[in-house]
């Protein structure tokens, strides 16, 4: 089944007005995408995830054919990447409306607007901010980020939330189905996981991972185990001061 | 939920308490365990950290690390209570490269891991980063924190350890 999630992510510390005004733009923008390329079908958009740290709210489209859903979906991550790319919304200036409406509430404590779908993410960091162009682009690269599993979705199409271990994040994971079995095991486990990760361009913080190769375990250490290596690498005699042999090594690579 | 503050540590202080180093160790003890007992509080260090440690340790052991060692590193690097990792990505990356080049036209000399640790240490956005490497102290305000040796508040008297082999 085709994934039909649409993602809208405020990025930074967000006030419930905030999003409560996103939201409802975000409403407009669906609703004035389906009357211009779905026109002929009735689309319901359910809710399918809200996350708080960075407020993030996903849905999914249904109805009863898919295909006018996926060209809501299409038209969506058009407008998204015609944000990022602060080019013309090849949309009605009702959807340019909105979409512009939606990345106005930047600033302050909202760092940034994202706009995602299982294919594509978009980052937007304000629409008339020039010196921002060359820069706005997420950086996608293979990697892994760890962090804490705390919420599944198979509506749809399978996806998980990580909380990343350093920022405290959420993470939009999408899950090939190859993956599947595993999803019962990973709720509230700390996991690596390894794929195509984008990260925001000016923090470098992971915002989601997709074609995910694989899915692996942190190995639970109890607190305190750290002490197990106290002196563990001392011999007889004093050793040489660390900072020495690094310094040996580093110089040596150079 | 309340933001974790992070500290830096270089390799080479995670070094110094596996060697047991005198006068530093007894100091990492008290820094470690206030750590573990903060719940706002931890160490963070680049994930090349395990790497220049393990390479260290090798070379010592002629290439011969046995079990016992390698899973005390083990249990040290996992202990989630106390430390965090940041890994090697795309922008640490670029941004290391800027800072080298930033270095060469200050007439510094900045390795290739030395830069990818500062630039770790910025990305985190630390308020102190700690390191044994006396030449590192001059990029604290490139980076934007002090750059020292580690330290506690309150030192407290030497612990002791069964098998400390520096009793």
């Amino acid at each position: 089944m085709p994934d039909t999630t649409l993602v809208l992510a405020l990025e930074g510390d967000v006030r419930l007005d905030q999003f409560s005004e996103a939201v409802n733009h975000f409403h407009k923008l669906l609703l004035q995408l389906t009357q211009e390329v779905a026109a002929d079908t009735k689309i319901e958009w359910d809710l399918e995830d809200l996350q708080y740290g960075s407020a993030i709210m996903a849905v999914a489209g249904r109805a009863d054919t898919e295909e006018p859903v996926l060209r809501v979906v299409s038209a969506f991550e058009d407008v998204g990447q015609s944000l990022q790319q602060h080019e013309p919304i090849p949309f009605s200036r009702h959807v340019a409306r909105e979409a512009e409406l939606l990345t106005k509430l930047i600033g302050g404590d909202i760092k940034a607007v994202r706009l995602g779908t299982a294919r594509k993410e978009a980052i937007i960091y304000g629409v008339f901010d020039v010196k921002k162009i060359s820069t706005t682009k997420p950086m996608v690269s293979f990697g892994s980020v760890k962090g804490r599993v705390q919420s599944i979705s198979n509506r749809g199409k399978l996806r998980f939330t990580l909380y990343d271990a350093v920022f405290d994040k959420p993470v939009s994971c999408y899950v090939k189905e190859d993956h599947q079995d595993i999803l019962t095991d990973i709720w509230d486990k700390v996991v690596f996981v390894s794929g195509r990760v984008t990260r925001q361009p000016d923090s470098g913080q992971p915002v989601s991972v997709r074609e995910i190769t694989s899915i692996d375990f942190v190995p639970i250490i109890e607190p305190g185990g750290y002490r197990k290596a106290r002196g563990i690498l001392a011999g007889s005699g004093e050793p040489e001061p660390a900072e020495v042999s690094i310094r040996r090594l580093r110089d040596a690579e150079n | 939920m309340p933001k974790i503050s992070y500290v830096y540590c270089d390799a080479n202080v995670f070094l110094a308490y596996f060697n047991a180093e005198t006068g530093r160790v007894t100091i990492l003890d008290q820094l470690f365990e206030e750590v573990q007992k903060d719940n706002q509080r931890k160490i963070v260090t680049s994930v090349v950290s395990i790497t220049e440690v393990s390479h260290v340790a090798e070379e010592r052991n002629r290439n011969r690390l046995d079990k016992k060692v390698y899973d005390a590193l083990e249990s040290f690097w996992g202990d989630t209570s106390l430390i965090e990792f940041v890994d090697f990505n795309e922008l640490i990356a670029r941004q290391a490269r800027d800072l080298i080049r930033q270095a060469i036209s200050l007439k510094y000399a900045l390795r290739t891991n030395d830069a990818i640790h500062l630039t770790s240490a910025k990305y985190v956005g630390v308020s102190e980063c700690f390191t044994y490497d006396q030449k590192l102290n001059k990029f604290s305000s490139i980076i934007g924190c002090d750059i020292r040796e580690p330290y506690v508040s309150s030192p407290k008297l030497p612990l002791v350890f069964p098998d400390d082999p520096q009793k």
